[in-house]
């Protein structure tokens, strides 16, 4: 069966059609074969009533429909339909029942509007072998309505099927583009504002004092890029890891990575996930006091565990809020940072001045992304200005 | 009118000072907590001014620094939502003995005791007797000061508080922290000292990250602090690497 189908695939190929429907290619090869199959044993039995031009010219048609509809099914299949309609009012056979059926069922599957027209005819044409009066009319008009149906509903159903599987793969796609967009905004882009923030802040300091000093800081530049660096092989990576596995859902592999730490049942995992926060606004301090910021970090206890989406959305958010802070703060006022717990949501706050001559008031695009996230999700984002004080309340539900 | 989260500006440094007027800013992230709170001090005394409120710890600790929004003191919930009261005190008394603080708790006292003395706190007070204790402590609150009652428990004054938490008492306390701390968080600590990134530490030493951030975390508790940082500073100020 498989061999026939990759053989049927590469005559397809070859042929090159729009659309790929291997199963119905493969059933109308089945169907001509025992149509010939079928008319060669009647013809044989029976040949004075089988034998005649008109019956030799429907199946003729219907082949030539059938091999047709290997390549474009949605025409030649209606060719096949009507030719096998108006053999079986004057030939009832087998074959060409299935063929009916299964080119209703098939158009069905193709397009909707092309499956209801096809089980119209084939109602109307059933109902001209019955002689009319007769009160079977009804009951055979019942019954047939019935079954033919069938295939008109297992036709749209798959076609339903079909469309919804394809509307989540390209849900899925635009979901990981997301995704990657914004871990590369994450990570490289605010490695790089960090790097020419630091030049910036060297740059106004004026020469080092002593060579050592001057080592110093260019080895935290160095560093600095060398982490920016660093975050660009792990997104290519992760991207490269997407384009092999196209077919199956995979999460995106963050390259802040927070999943290196090895799962063992004995160790706390809501402890872990505390020290990984507070590592990480460690770290985020540590930059901001090299730029001349002096503030407090408040983290509070973590009793629960976080789902893996939520680290990543708060640890995500946590770094935006922090390069957002070195942007536009004034180093010479305090800053103050706290992120707290409760059982059914985590709340942030940042509280800050404004730098004299910062142009940007508002939201970048980073905080604004993180604003429609936590909104669509039931949370809430509000940010306060007043004269030079700024003041970010966000809270996120803990349902992620 | 003032929220959860948002802070009501009521009165800035920049108003003529009206002599004998204490300022007073308040912190709890329960919104009708945080009201009643404001409404019964501010019915108090006529002395007593609302500067701000708010339900957010960052708003409040960096309110404190600020110049412009530092009230004279500070009345503050325990619990906020898994940050303690305590913690953003300790943060406010370490840079500061300008603010005094006062802790309200619907919990026991004796709970939450030790720690807000440690933290440099001037008070804590049960909420269903604050009708009664609230007046007399912000008062003396407002000059550093915790009153009779609290000082006999072990509250100490803000300046005092101030010196013993901004590290200026002597090295005495060194001997003890020195052998507390093992070989393997000595190593961590003097590579974070000097400036190699998480990542860089767990590859030299052959651990995870994991490991990494636990050793860390235990040198914090031995020091009773938060973040990295801190015990770095109290690692340089006791000369301990």
């Amino acid at each position: 069966m498989r061999q026939i189908r990759s053989a049927v695939n590469r005559l397809i190929g070859r042929v090159g059609s729009g659309d790929d429907h291997p199963v119905i290619a493969v059933v109308c090869v089945l169907l001509a074969a025992a149509l010939i199959a079928e008319y060669m044993a009647r013809a044989t039995a029976d040949a004075s009533s089988t034998v005649s031009v008109q019956h030799l010219v429907l199946v003729l048609v219907m082949l030539v429909g059938l091999i047709g509809g290997m390549f474009r099914p949605r025409w030649f299949l209606w060719a096949a339909l009507v030719a096998g309609e108006m053999l079986m009012l004057a030939m009832p056979m087998i074959t060409p029942l299935a063929v009916i059926i299964t080119c209703t069922g098939f158009l069905a599957y193709l397009d909707t509007w092309s499956g209801a027209i096809a089980t119209g005819m084939l109602l109307i044409s059933t109902t001209f072998g019955v002689e009319p009066g007769s009160g079977r009319l009804l009951v055979a008009t019942l019954q047939n309505l019935a079954f033919y149906c069938f295939p008109l509903l297992t036709g749209l159903l798959l076609h339903m099927m079909r469309q919804r599987d394809h509307d989540s793969y390209l849900l899925r796609r635009r979901q990981e583009r997301e995704d990657t967009a914004r871990s590369l905004h994450d990570t490289i882009s605010n490695d790089l504002a960090y790097l020419i923030l630091r030049i910036d802040h060297a740059e106004t300091n004026g020469m080092p004092n002593s060579e050592h000093e001057y080592r110093r800081q260019l080895r935290e530049l160095r560093d600095a890029a060398d982490r920016a660096m660093i975050h660009t092989h792990a997104v290519i990576d992760s991207l490269e890891e997407h384009s092999e596995q196209q077919s199956q859902s995979s999460q995106p592999s963050e390259p802040r990575s927070t999943t290196t730490l090895p799962l063992e049942p004995a160790v706390d995992h809501a402890a872990v996930q505390q020290a990984e926060l507070q590592s990480l606004i460690d770290d985020e301090e540590a930059k901001l006091e090299s730029l001349g910021f002096t503030g407090d970090n408040l983290l509070g206890e973590l009793r629960h565990p976080l789902s893996p989406g939520m680290m990543r959305l708060l640890t995500g958010l946590l770094t935006e809020l922090y390069t957002n802070i070195a942007k536009h703060a004034d180093p010479s006022e305090w800053y103050a940072v706290s992120i707290s717990f409760d059982a059914e949501e985590i709340r942030i706050s940042v509280s800050d001045t404004i730098a004299e001559h910062d142009g940007k008031l508002g939201l970048g695009s980073g905080l604004a992304r993180y604003r429609t996230i936590i909104e669509k999700a039931g949370g809430s984002f509000t940010i306060h200005t007043e004269q030079r004080h700024w003041q970010l309340d966000a809270t996120i539900p803990n349902k992620l | 009118m003032v929220t959860g989260g948002t802070v009501g500006f009521m009165g800035l440094r920049s108003e003529p000072e009206t002599a004998g007027v204490i300022r007073i800013g308040v912190l709890d992230n329960d919104p009708f907590a945080l009201d009643a709170m404001c409404a019964m001090i501010a019915a108090m005394s006529r002395d007593f001014r609302i500067v701000w409120s708010t339900g957010s710890p960052a708003v409040a600790i960096e309110h404190c620094h600020n110049a412009h929004t530092r009230p004279d003191v500070l009345v503050l919930d325990m619990a906020l939502g898994g940050i303690t009261g305590a913690d953003v005190c300790r943060r406010i008394r370490r840079r500061t003995s300008e603010v005094g603080v006062i802790c309200v708790t619907s919990y026991s006292t004796d709970a939450y005791r030790d720690e807000a003395i440690k933290a440099g706190v001037q008070g804590l007070l049960a909420k269903e007797q604050l009708k009664t204790d609230i007046a007399d402590a912000v008062r003396r609150a407002a000059v550093g000061k915790p009153t009779a009652a609290q000082a006999s428990l072990g509250f100490h004054d803000a300046a005092s508080a101030h010196a013993l938490l901004s590290g200026t008492v002597p090295a005495r306390m060194s001997d003890d922290m020195k052998d507390s701390l093992s070989a393997r968080e000595k190593d961590i600590l003097r590579l974070y000292a000097q400036r190699l990134t998480t990542d860089e530490i767990a590859a030299r030493l052959g651990i995870t990250k994991g490991s990494v951030f636990t050793y860390v975390h235990r040198a914090a508790e031995k020091f009773g602090v938060a973040s990295r940082r801190e015990v770095l500073e109290a690692c340089a100020r006791y000369d301990l690497l």
